[in-house]
């Protein structure tokens, strides 16, 4: 059997071929899978980032919206928030364009009597649709100025 | 050995194959790592998301009102709470120790400690420490607590958080005409990963 010194010309003997063929198909696999897991996490890792971005300004701009805030960011007018419909939002939040749908949904989460929920739906949600959801929490004031504590969750799905 | 480009018969041997092999571990390696720094870098976004939770969360749970409530005093005299934010209240709390007239039944905490667990239960761990401050001397300590964590001071809380944790901290006066004032700290920790 020719030995690997003997081996002037790379000329791979018989039993040299069989190691040879099994380190390179060994090292292509092991660098093929690393590659795609590799890929497929970075696409995620975007895919996720965008979102999440696209969903945190979302939520920054409703926590700022001059048509619902009273005095502070995050701090509602009560009969603003009662009277909040899809259309309004729509109008104001016209997302299409930038590839998402999304819900709202306010919960009042005090004592008082008087509650303010609220749920918007701009566009039903399809199903098997990743939707991303976070929550918020602002205060809604009412008209005798009691803050009632709430919980608002936005959620968004890609178009 | 012979170099793969001076290869006459176009053939692969041992040697060059072992030198592939270095070569594409070596690669796969720092693939490998970049996902790790991806993952790093997630992390940090969470941590600045988490952050800016913390920060909303506290302004809106210290700016938001309790319903007015009667209460009996130590002496049996019924007191009208009023209807105030939780800051305020915390720090009427205070006031109320620090001139010796505070009684059990005057239970701003409780109210203040259920309506923060019900908005948080089952996804942070929270606690809310203050401290009378006056003539850089602390006075008058408070904590309350969810149902999860022991009452006492800040770093015995932050003891009992296995967690991530974050926190926010801020000065309030104290009741007008009063010397000092109240420091006050927010912590949060997530029991799950909140939002996505």
């Amino acid at each position: 059997m020719r030995t690997l010194g003997d081996d002037e010309k790379g000329i791979a003997g018989f039993f040299e071929d069989l190691p040879t063929l099994l380190i390179v198909l060994v090292a292509t696999t092991l660098f093929l899978s690393t590659m795609l897991n590799t890929v497929m996490t970075y696409r995620d890792y975007k895919e996720t980032q965008y979102i999440r971005e696209d969903l945190n300004q979302f939520i920054e701009e409703i926590r700022n919206w001059n048509y619902l805030v009273l005095e502070e960011r995050g701090q509602f007018a009560g009969d603003r928030v009662s009277s909040l419909d899809a259309d309004r939002m729509k109008k104001e939040f016209n997302t299409t364009a930038l590839g998402y749908n999304y819900r709202v949904f306010i919960e009042d989460r005090s004592d008082y009597p008087r509650q303010f929920d609220k749920t918007i739906h701009t566009e039903e949600i399809p199903d098997e649709v990743e939707i991303y959801s976070r929550s918020s929490f602002v205060t809604v004031v009412d008209e005798r100025g009691n803050e009632h504590l709430c919980e608002m969750v936005v959620s968004i799905w890609a178009i | 050995m012979m170099k793969l480009n001076r290869d006459e018969c176009g053939q692969l041997s041992l040697y060059d194959a072992l030198i592939y092999f270095t070569i594409l571990l070596v690669a796969s390696t720092a693939l490998f790592f970049y996902s790790f720094e991806m993952e790093r870098d997630e992390d940090f976004t969470r941590t600045e998301e988490m952050s800016k939770i913390t920060e909303e969360t506290r302004l809106s749970i210290m700016r938001s009102t309790v319903p007015e409530t009667t209460y009996v005093d130590k002496n049996g005299d019924e007191i009208q709470r009023e209807n105030n934010n939780v800051e305020s209240l915390i720090v009427e709390k205070l006031y109320l120790i620090d001139k010796g007239i505070e009684s059990d039944n005057i239970s701003y905490g409780e109210d203040i400690e259920r309506l923060v667990d019900d908005l948080l239960r089952g996804r942070y761990e929270w606690a809310l420490t203050a401290v009378y401050v006056r003539e850089e001397e602390s006075l008058i300590r408070m904590s309350l607590t969810d149902e999860n964590l022991e009452s006492g001071d800040q770093s015995e809380i932050l003891e009992q958080i296995d967690g991530d944790i974050y926190t926010s901290s801020w000065d309030v006066d104290m009741i007008k005409g009063e010397r000092g004032h109240v420091r006050m700290n927010f912590i949060l920790s997530p029991v799950w990963q909140v939002g996505l």
